[in-house]
């Protein structure tokens, strides 16, 4: 398999890129002195891709919601009726997967046997093996996921924001669907998902660690099958109105404190380098408006309005982006009026360059210090890859990022018409 | 990747863990008290107090922007808990001077330190209004427990176990203490233990270590330490045969099963080794006992797991269960210990757990997080086992000192936490 090599001197790392000759794109970052080795196998299929165009097919195909989610949970399923962990296991690696809104991702990390296990992680989710018996398994087990879930006023508060913001699109349901939805799932659903989605170009491979490149692309030529069918996935989304779907939404939950979300839908959407300038511009805002060093952060944590897990949550996504701004506090309607009035000033008088400035050189840090950890570095290589983003190209658009950008973003984005917010009340004990 | 060990002064112990992988220096101070409930309050109040502001950085603006300008430097102070102590922990976190034009080892270390050593107080008592803010906070803290009712099911099983016992006081303290502190109290308890009680600081990363320790030296100079050892606790528990059965209800749609174990088994106990890779057989991974009957087999549950408590002699198995599976999933649970300690396991499930342990703690060198913690519950016991050596210790045990060291284990008290209509 050809590679390309490049080099990133101010990060001090360097990235092997290879492509398969299905398309299946393979990226290795070498890691010196790392003990853990990490590796994932990622597809383009998260919740929101519940309508599409199965691959040979022609007609639109619709799916119950979870069934991204399901599928994960199965790929675990061997056709000689072991369970893909027990191998792991044998290794010593430690095997996961997880479901978001636009990928799936599976991942082991190990210290020992790591040719081996990165062979049985490309070889296991190459095995589909879905029967009605251990499907209908399944339903209990994620059932009891859902359930917990229920319970966690954090994601209650969250999803109903994301209900708030969006009238059509998927994202605003819940990744793994309901208890109802997926008892409609069926191994038919789940097969025809797994061969238009699971196909190698809709896929990706990152290994991070100390590891050969070269020994990373042997195994990849070695285990990756070239007689399936490969092609491009036609997603097929309802087009999401500009305005928010509605401006509150409320519920309750077992929590000692109201929580709340407020969030401003982005109706700009991205993809590749323009998303990851978007998805910077938006950071820095967050960090200027609400960051710790900011005075409304400030003001409102010295008065006990709110309390240290007040933060921001965003989102910038090619299927959706929105900035989310989330905390507890007894009075969750004065923090949002606090919020806008501060927007509005912002609107108003713009950002002081030397904050900005300032905040930029903060975030600059936190990027570096992703690069401590395997697995934060594989987890971030994979979901920008999949998004059409090269990881190396962050400091330039980082670069690019200037005050008059960021002044356009915010006025893109920050508004009264984009504004939705979700509050979790206690409920009565 | 070795552990220097540098006494700064009398009491007070530097630990370097030198790794130049990492993009950035992890420094903390813990300054240590004997855990007790009549100060446990107190010592959690002031991990929030010491964050407020400091001398240089008055308040909590002049901080983050300090912290900004340190290339984001990120510092935080926390209450912690390891064996008989509980701890003040000031931290900071920054980028290493290779990827700087300038350093900030100082700036950064004096940072972590003025928090602890120069807070922003007034003459003899702490700010009023930063006091009431922190004191709801704490309140928040403690009354947010119930927030993650997976935690809160195993916070609660552990509470009823332990009830009376030294070790059991918790590290956030209590509603009914922290009524009786004001800001004038919390400045004299301050004052009575900065300059008495132990410290250890503890370095991750790489960075210039004797200039580090000269630095420090002096910063500590200015003070007149006089610091008391802290004595060990007994930790043997009250021993009873009867199972304990405790419930709570609330609004939840999922039930959360825990049951806590007495094991008989601390870190200084020669079988501990043996305990974890029992455990581990039992109900720690994707491999064990508990994730694949409960949750595979019987499709009872999400998670079914089980971990122990290496001070505590303690083991603990939680689930998150329909209400009415109780039964089914206790039995089970029981089960298959019972299994494991008749000698019912595979020779490979054995060594699937022992590589599963054995591959934890080598994945402790790549975590400045792990590394501090290791060491760092070291100074509380006479275990003092490095990471490679605790790996060849485990690679030696056979089936029968699991079976020796999971016999010892007894359940204790079983926890449910159940909604209003169960």
């Amino acid at each position: 398999m050809n590679y390309t090599k490049i080099e990133n001197k101010r990060l001090n790392e360097t990235m092997y890129i290879g492509e398969h000759e299905t398309g299946l794109g393979v990226f290795v970052i070498p890691k010196k002195g790392c003990v853990k080795k990490y590796a994932t196998f990622a597809t383009k299929f998260g919740s929101v891709n519940n309508r599409f165009i199965p691959l040979g097919e022609t007609e639109p195909y619709t799916i119950p919601d979870g069934v991204a989610h399901f599928l994960e949970h199965k790929m675990f399923e061997q056709p000689d009726g072991t369970n893909a962990f027990d191998k792991f296991a044998l290794y010593g690696a430690n095997a996961n997967a997880f479901t978001s809104f636009n990928h799936t991702n599976y991942l082991f990390s190990c210290t020992d046997n790591f040719t081996e296990s990165f062979e049985h992680l490309l070889s296991y989710v190459q095995e589909p093996y879905f029967t009605k018996e251990n499907v209908d398994k399944e339903q209990g087990i994620i059932g009891q996921e859902i359930r917990m879930y229920d319970d966690d006023g954090q994601w209650a508060v969250m999803f109903n924001l994301l209900k708030a913001l969006y009238h059509v699109n998927p994202v605003r349901i819940d990744i793994a669907g309901t208890v109802e939805s997926i008892a409609k799932i069926d191994k038919d659903v789940l097969y025809k998902c797994y061969n238009t989605y699971y196909n190698p170009s809709n896929m990706v491979v990152c290994v991070v660690g100390d590891v050969e490149p070269e020994q990373v692309f042997a195994s990849v030529e070695k285990v990756i099958k070239t007689d399936r069918p490969s092609g491009k996935v036609c997603s097929i989304f309802d087009e999401e109105p500009k305005s928010v779907c509605q401006k509150y939404i409320e519920a309750k939950a077992s929590v000692s404190l109201p929580l709340f979300n407020i969030g401003f839908k982005d109706n700009y959407l991205k993809e590749g380098d323009e998303l990851l300038k978007r998805e910077i511009a938006v950071e820095i805002i967050s960090r200027i408006l609400f960051g710790r060093s900011s005075t409304l952060y400030t003001s409102m944590y010295e008065e006990g309005l709110i309390n240290e897990n007040f933060g921001t949550d965003n989102s910038t996504e090619a299927e959706f982006a929105c900035a989310v701004i989330c905390g507890e506090s007894e009075k969750p309607a004065e923090v949002k009026e606090r919020i806008m009035k501060e927007i509005n000033s912002k609107h108003e008088e713009g950002f002081d360059s030397d904050e900005f400035e300032r905040i930029k050189r903060a975030f600059y840090g936190s990027y570096l210090r992703g690069f401590n950890n395997v697995e934060t570095i594989g987890n971030m290589v994979t979901r920008y890859i999949l998004a059409g983003i090269n990881i190396f190209s962050f400091a330039d658009a980082f670069e690019c990022v200037d005050l008059d950008f960021v002044t356009k973003v915010f006025k893109e984005i920050y508004t009264e018409e984009n504004m939705a917010m979700s509050v979790v009340y206690p409920s009565e004990q | 990747m070795d552990i220097i060990k540098k006494e700064l002064i009398n009491g007070i112990n530097l630990y370097y863990i030198h790794d130049a992988k990492y993009k950035t220096v992890s420094m903390s101070v813990f300054l240590h008290r004997r855990l007790a409930k009549d100060e446990a309050t107190s010592n959690a109040l002031l991990s929030k107090l010491l964050k407020r502001g400091t001398v240089k950085c008055k308040n909590l603006n002049e901080l983050n922007i300090y912290a900004d300008k340190l290339y984001g430097a990120l510092y935080d102070v926390n209450i912690t808990k390891k064996a008989y102590v509980q701890s003040i922990v000031c931290s900071v976190n920054f980028l290493s001077d290779e990827y700087l034009e300038e350093s900030i080892v100082n700036p950064c270390t004096e940072l972590m330190l003025d928090m602890l050593f120069k807070p922003n107080t007034g003459e003899n008592s702490f700010d009023k209004e930063v006091f009431d803010v922190e004191k709801q906070n704490l309140k928040d803290d403690i009354e947010g427990l119930i927030n993650d009712k997976r935690s809160y099911a195993n916070f609660r099983c552990i509470e009823e176990m332990c009830k009376g016992e030294e070790n059991s006081v918790f590290e956030f303290g209590y509603l009914e203490d922290l009524d009786k502190i004001d800001e004038k109290t919390i400045y004299d308890h301050y004052k009575s233990i900065i300059t008495k009680s132990p410290m250890d600081i503890f370095v991750v990363g790489s960075v210039d270590i004797d200039s580090l320790c000269g630095y420090i030296k002096e910063y500590l100079s200015e003070f007149d330490f006089n610091i008391d050892a802290i004595t060990p606790a007994d930790i043997t528990a009250s021993e009873s045969n009867d199972v304990k059965y405790v419930e709570d209800v609330f609004d939840v749609a999922q039930g959360k099963l825990a049951m806590g174990f007495r094991t008989g088994i601390t870190i200084d106990d020669e079988d501990y080794y043996a305990l974890l890779l029992g455990n581990s057989i039992y109900g720690s991974g994707a491999h064990s006992r508990l994730f694949n009957t409960v949750r595979e087999e019987m499709s009872l549950c999400y998670y079914a797991s089980s971990k122990t408590d290496k001070f505590r002699a303690i083991m603990l198995v939680s689930s998150g269960i329909e209400f009415e599976n109780y039964d089914k999933a206790k039995s089970e649970i029981e089960k298959q210990l019972q299994n494991i300690v008749s000698g019912d396991f595979t020779d490979e499930e054995l060594e699937v757990a022992r590589n599963y342990i054995t591959n934890s703690y080598r994945s402790y060198k790549d975590s400045p997080y792990a590394m501090k913690d290791y060491y760092r519950g070291q100074c509380f016991c006479k275990n003092q086992d490095t990471i490679d050596e605790a790996i060849v210790k485990i690679e030696a045990l056979t089936r029968q000192d699991v079976i020796n060291a999971l016999s010892k284990v007894k359940l204790d008290t079983v926890y449910f936490l159940k909604g209003k209509e169960a």
